[in-house]
């Protein structure tokens, strides 16, 4: 067993650092090509189950790659809840982003001067904001919303920030994980005031 | 800024407790595969002719909580002809940072990121004797129970384009029964994808080991393998080949258990044309048997498959397939005659 370990570990550690200089779009385009049975099924929305029945899972996820998704397209039969309810489309006549994500993505900023909106567009651009117990720093946020759906690819923070160095402001690089921190309390406010509009 | 964040984010997950089970999203899906099997078999004068018809359907749930995790889970009914079950699936919990974990059910990491070789698509095949025990499948090695958890990493784990698996179960405790079973196993997998000009590369591979035990002896030889592939995509053409080794063991029923001590290698190619898909895929399997197990085999077993098939994507969702498959088998050495070859012919609907 030893053996094994070591020979496949040695295989993989010779090829690590061949992707270096791609983008996060390559990348992304690289693993849905990725043909491992675990990638294959992750990327088809099959719902079998790949551990209690590889074999199904696996014809079943093909047949979805091969012919671009089930009988409804990549959709479900039926879904009862959020992802697919006819409540997640635009319920604002004009208005073609997701109304919850909109409102939500305004109350969860609101502590920030906003630069400008864009309803049609689906774009919030705030104003330079610096917070009092740390007056070196100062960050602003552009917020898109993409489409008619409350989902979260249909959303998407970024945030940029500056600190304050020999008197200039100095762009610093922006934190990942505090934007899809932040996505996470939009989306999440977001759901809440679709719950709450019944 | 990020004091607000964290105070927004706590706030909303005192908040969000009461709403989440209101939430949860409900999903049903399935497929369904029906067609027509031709079997000449070698062993026999008369050929046969099979409905085969295999029905799925499946209920998922799940949920994202406030944090971000999205808890999954789901049950089928699956009817694949000889076979009628409720199959429960595992839960499983997708953090916001990209790793998953899958509890209950879970499978094994060598399985998960063994390569996918293309092979032809249909039902078609051709039986053999049960003590013929030539693997066929790369990661056969790979052992595992119902109360185990796996593991996933997010893409782009410790390096870009590494994702790694890993995955541990241990026994229900029921009752031993005369047969040998899995005690407990683990599994370790990674797959790596890179690109080269036009082509997409994906290595993947993984080492397992299980604990067996018999009548509640703990075996000296245990299950255990390995599996290693390697597979590119380059335009419409996809190719690959893996090679799985290791040790396992087979219930033949009526109290015996056979030690196996096999390896396998597959090789397939597909391409896409339009709407049509043709594959071809070549498999070799060879074991060394015993029905004494926990004894390193002595006998020889061998399965050669060579199958090729052409599937119309008609809508989405729905295929036709043609397949073909012919089978040379040896058992305990010796040249067997229940090879033979299959056609198929039927469609896939996935819903």
């Amino acid at each position: 067993m030893l053996k094994y370990s070591l020979i496949i570990a040695l295989f993989f550690s010779t090829l690590v650092g061949c992707n270096k200089n791609l983008t996060e779009e390559e990348k992304k385009a690289m693993w849905e090509k990725a043909q491992t049975r675990g990638e294959i099924v992750r990327r088809s929305g099959t719902p079998f189950n790949l551990a209690t029945d590889p074999k199904l899972a696996l014809s079943d996820a093909q047949n979805r790659l091969r012919t671009g998704g089930g009988l409804l397209g990549k959709k479900p039969l039926l879904s009862f809840g959020e992802e697919d309810s006819g409540s997640n489309q635009v319920a604002s006549i004009g208005m073609p982003v997701n109304p919850y994500l909109w409102r939500a993505t305004i109350n969860t900023i609101n502590f920030m001067p906003l630069a400008s909106t864009d309803p049609f567009a689906g774009t919030i651009i705030t104003d330079w904001y610096t917070y009092e117990d740390k007056v070196s720093e100062r960050c602003k946020l552009n917020v898109f919303i993409n489409g008619s759906e409350l989902k979260t690819t249909n959303l998407t923070v970024l945030s940029f920030c500056q600190i304050l160095k020999n008197n200039q402001w100095v762009n610093i690089s922006p934190n990942k994980e505090d934007n899809v921190k932040l996505e996470n309390v939009i989306l999440n406010n977001a759901k809440k005031l679709k719950l709450s509009s019944g | 800024m990020k004091k607000e964040l964290l105070m927004a984010s706590a706030l909303v997950s005192t908040l969000g407790v009461a709403s989440v089970a209101q939430a949860v999203t409900a999903t049903t899906a399935g497929s369904l595969k029906i067609g027509a099997e031709f079997e000449s078999a070698d062993d026999s004068t008369t050929d046969s002719n099979t409905v085969m018809d295999q029905s799925n359907f499946n209920i998922s749930l799940s949920e994202t909580t406030d944090g971000g995790t999205t808890i999954s889970s789901s049950f089928e009914i699956v009817d694949e002809g000889t076979v009628a079950a409720d199959d429960d699936n595992a839960i499983k919990l997708t953090f916001s940072d990209g790793t998953a974990l899958e509890l209950l059910n879970a499978g094994n990491a060598a399985g998960t990121h063994a390569v996918s070789v293309p092979g032809a698509s249909g039902e078609q095949g051709v039986g053999g004797t049960s003590t013929n025990n030539a693997p066929t499948g790369v990661d056969f090695g790979a052992g595992s129970t119902a109360l185990g958890v796996e593991w996933h990493s997010a893409a782009d784990f410790l390096a870009d384009g590494l994702k790694v698996s890993a995955s541990f179960s241990t026994d229900n405790g029921a009752a031993k029964s005369i047969t040998a079973r899995v005690e407990s196993s683990f599994g370790v997998g990674a797959t790596y994808v890179t690109t080269a000009g036009d082509t997409t590369l994906t290595i993947g591979g993984g080492v397992s080991g299980s604990e067996v035990v018999r009548t509640g002896t703990q075996l000296t030889a245990d299950q255990e393998g390995f599996n290693l592939g390697i597979s590119a995509v380059t335009g419409d053409l996809t190719v690959g080949v893996a090679y799985g080794d290791g040790d396992t063991f087979v219930d033949e029923g009526a109290s015996v258990t056979s030690q196996v001590d096999g390896s396998v290698v597959t090789a397939g190619v597909s391409y896409v044309t339009g709407d049509i898909t043709l594959a071809l895929n070549t498999t070799a399997g060879e074991a060394k048997d015993s029905t004494t197990i926990g004894t390193a085999g002595t006998t020889d077993d061998s399965h050669d498959a060579t199958s090729a098939s052409v599937t119309y994507a008609v809508a989405s969702g729905v295929s036709a397939v043609v397949g073909y498959t012919t089978v040379d088998q040896n058992n305990e050495g010796i040249s067997s005659t229940d090879g033979g070859s299959a056609w198929y012919v039927g469609a896939s609907m996935s819903f």
